[in-house]
């Protein structure tokens, strides 16, 4: 049979006559209609952080009070017993190594239930089958939807790294707690800087994995395990990367004087205020570092030395120098603490680019 | 112009062809239909003229030349899935929204009016309703972009007999109201017979005949005679495909030549249906080889 085709009413090229893209505001519009969901889950997160900070932020309040009442600073601690028995208050709040453990999930939980879900479930249900033959084209409303997650997800992690960083650094720098130190990788890695950088790693890698998998669910457990792991990673390998960059001393003096890894923030009169100790080692009579095991014999002869002479502090100093043994301790400056921030940073930004590369070139290529 | 060319067009997946050497061209203002059996390469075929698949080997174009799947051919082509997937859990307002701002040339009116004569609420959830309103949803949105070409994979599959018909006079009035070229895939001939008029025949992931249906059906024809001469009839003639039963032998045979048939033999037209379900049956015959046959059966219709 013949169909016959009736003249047409709008000349074919006349259809489509501006040939210029869909404007990026009306591409917003559509990925919050189509990601109502994932901005719950973002709003959800927000909130319930937000909650558990101020309700931690009475309790170092309350501590913070009776030991300023105690009449405790750092310069002049008046009582020093109460003044250790009110610093250790602060060492056992309850809600603070949760709501750090929480704030350092917080770019898993985004990654996973946000990146993650992002292409799987398009390409899950087979809706990529309508969203990637409009005009738009698939490229650009993937980079428009992930544009404008992240324009959502980084005030709120700025906004949550503010405010754990607000609740606790002054209390915690008067007292000078370990625990509470921005050194300590828990809080390294939630700063109003380090929370959204990766936030923003996780949203990417998940929206990847999420396109690889295909499957939603699975998406979700690989990108949570991958993220997860990173983080992990990353937490153990902190100490390493405070290797670099880090200033040697040998006027610093630990009690033990142990050889090794030190991880601890410099208290009273260990080394420049606010420094991060990194680690120690011995240095022999020419000069040369002593392996562990030497080391830890003279770590052994200078305690010794240090408990039966009853010399003091000096005392030794004294026996090192007399030996031609130095004792160093590499430790991070203060004022290094942004500048490795923004290293680390930019390192974890410039794997969230190499990510979303990673994204275009699979969408592109992707058959379904 | 050609609506859809292909030239050795292939696509593997996992090292096995989906389709390969399809080489083809539909010109402009046709309706066609594209038949093959399950997994016969249809799906795929579609995909790539719609950008969806990259082709493994060859190239495919549309809408004379424009690379399949490029920003020009997106916003000229319009595309309506199987099983018309759609966002379930947002209103059918809302997907006229979604579509109309992923798209620069959007009718929403066009949409809205095709929906209320149809009865399909702007308020209810994708997900609730019908396959049928589905179906035409998708159809709706798709026509209100106002393409130049239409493509449908297996629009009717899911649906009712009632819901065939509305959606095919959806169609068949959106073709007349505007110049529009269609592609609609299916594996039920009886359903295309109706309506289109150009025929693209795929089988085992190759193309076996492509055509305006008329002239594929004028080129064929149903032979009946003594089985004692077949041997002889089929030496004379391009034989699609024969069925013996005792004395009495059947050719479907091509005719590419006007030709007298020997007597004692019965000639009679053949169905669409007769006709596509001859070549399904035999994978090796064809209607088509190559480019030539290409570049014949593209001056034949111009």
């Amino acid at each position: 049979m013949t169909t016959t085709v009736a003249p047409s009413s709008v000349a074919m090229s006349d259809r489509h006559p501006s040939g210029q893209p869909v404007s990026w505001r009306r591409l917003m519009r559509v990925a919050l209609i189509q990601h109502r969901a994932a901005l719950i889950t973002i709003l959800v997160t927000f909130v319930v952080l937000v909650f558990a900070i101020f309700v931690g932020r009475d309790a170092v309040s309350a501590s913070y009070a009776s030991y300023l009442a105690a009449g405790c600073t750092l310069a002049h601690p008046i009582n020093l017993g109460v003044c250790a028995n009110t610093a250790n208050q602060f060492a056992d709040i309850p809600s603070f190594t949760p709501l750090v453990i929480a704030l350092r999930l917080f770019p898993l939980v985004i990654g996973a239930f946000v990146g993650a879900p992002l292409v799987a479930r398009e390409m899950e249900s087979g809706t990529y089958r309508f969203a990637w033959t409009q005009g738009v084209g698939r490229i650009r409303l993937l980079l428009v939807t992930l544009a404008m997650l992240a324009l959502i997800v980084t005030p709120v992690a700025v906004a949550l790294g503010f405010l754990l960083g607000g609740w606790y650094v002054h209390p915690y720098a008067v007292i000078n707690v370990a625990v509470g130190s921005h050194w300590q990788s828990g809080l390294f890695t939630t700063t109003w800087w380090m929370t959204p950088v990766w936030t923003l790693f996780a949203l990417v890698l998940g929206t990847f994995v999420g396109a690889v998998v295909k499957r939603t669910v699975a998406a979700i457990a690989a990108t949570a395990a991958i993220v997860g792991g990173i983080l992990l990673a990353v937490g153990m390998y902190l100490p390493r990367i405070y290797d670099f960059g880090a200033e040697a001393s040998s006027r610093i003096l630990i009690n033990g004087m142990n050889p090794g890894p030190l991880n601890m923030i410099a208290s009273h009169g260990q080394g420049p205020a606010g420094s991060w100790l990194v680690r120690a080692w011995y240095t022999g009579p020419g000069g040369h570092v002593l392996g562990l095991k030497a080391a830890n014999r003279v770590s052994v002869q200078v305690n010794s030395v240090y408990e039966s002479l009853k010399g003091g502090a000096s005392a030794a100093p004294r026996w090192l120098a007399l030996h031609h043994y130095t004792y160093w301790v590499s430790y991070q400056p203060a004022n290094h603490f942004w500048i490795l921030q923004a290293v680390v940073g930019l390192v974890v930004l410039a794997m969230t680019a190499l990510c979303g590369f990673a994204v275009v070139r699979c969408i592109r290529g992707r058959s379904g | 112009m050609n609506v859809v060319e292909s030239f050795g067009l292939g696509v593997s997946y996992r090292g096995a062809w989906a389709l390969r050497d399809c080489t083809l061209s539909v010109p402009e203002g046709h309706i066609v239909a594209l038949v093959g059996s399950n997994g016969a390469g249809k799906t795929t075929l579609l995909h790539c003229a719609v950008g969806l698949t990259t082709p493994t080997a060859g190239e495919i174009t549309v809408l004379g030349g424009i690379e399949a799947g490029s920003p020009d051919a997106l916003e000229r082509v319009a595309f309506v899935a199987q099983e018309a997937p759609l966002y379930r859990h947002i209103t059918v307002r809302a997907m006229l929204t979604v579509a109309a701002n992923l798209n620069q040339t959007f009718d929403r009116s066009l949409a809205e009016t095709r929906l209320s004569t149809l009865d399909i609420p702007l308020k209810r959830r994708v997900g609730r309703l019908s396959g049928g309103q589905q179906a035409q949803l998708a159809l709706a949105l798709a026509l209100a972009r106002r393409p130049d070409l239409l493509v449908l994979d297996e629009p009717l599959a899911r649906l009712d007999p009632l819901a065939r018909h509305e959606v095919m006079a959806v169609v068949m009035s959106a073709v007349a109201e505007e110049d529009l070229s269609v592609i609609f895939s299916s594996h039920v001939v009886s359903e295309l017979e109706r309506v289109a008029d150009y025929l693209i025949l795929v089988s085992h992931g190759r193309v076996q005949m492509v055509g305006a249906i008329d002239d594929l059906l004028a080129r064929h024809v149903v032979l009946s005679g003594p089985t004692d001469e077949a041997e002889s009839v089929a030496e004379q003639l391009i034989v699609v495909q024969s069925q013996h039963a005792g004395r009495q032998t059947q050719f479907v045979a091509r005719i590419d030549t006007p030709s007298e048939f020997p007597n004692g033999w019965l000639a009679e037209s053949i169905s669409l249906d007769e006709l596509v379900l001859a070549y399904l049956r035999e994978p090796s015959a064809s209607a088509i080889s190559g480019p030539l046959a290409v570049a014949a059966n593209r001056a034949g219709t111009t």
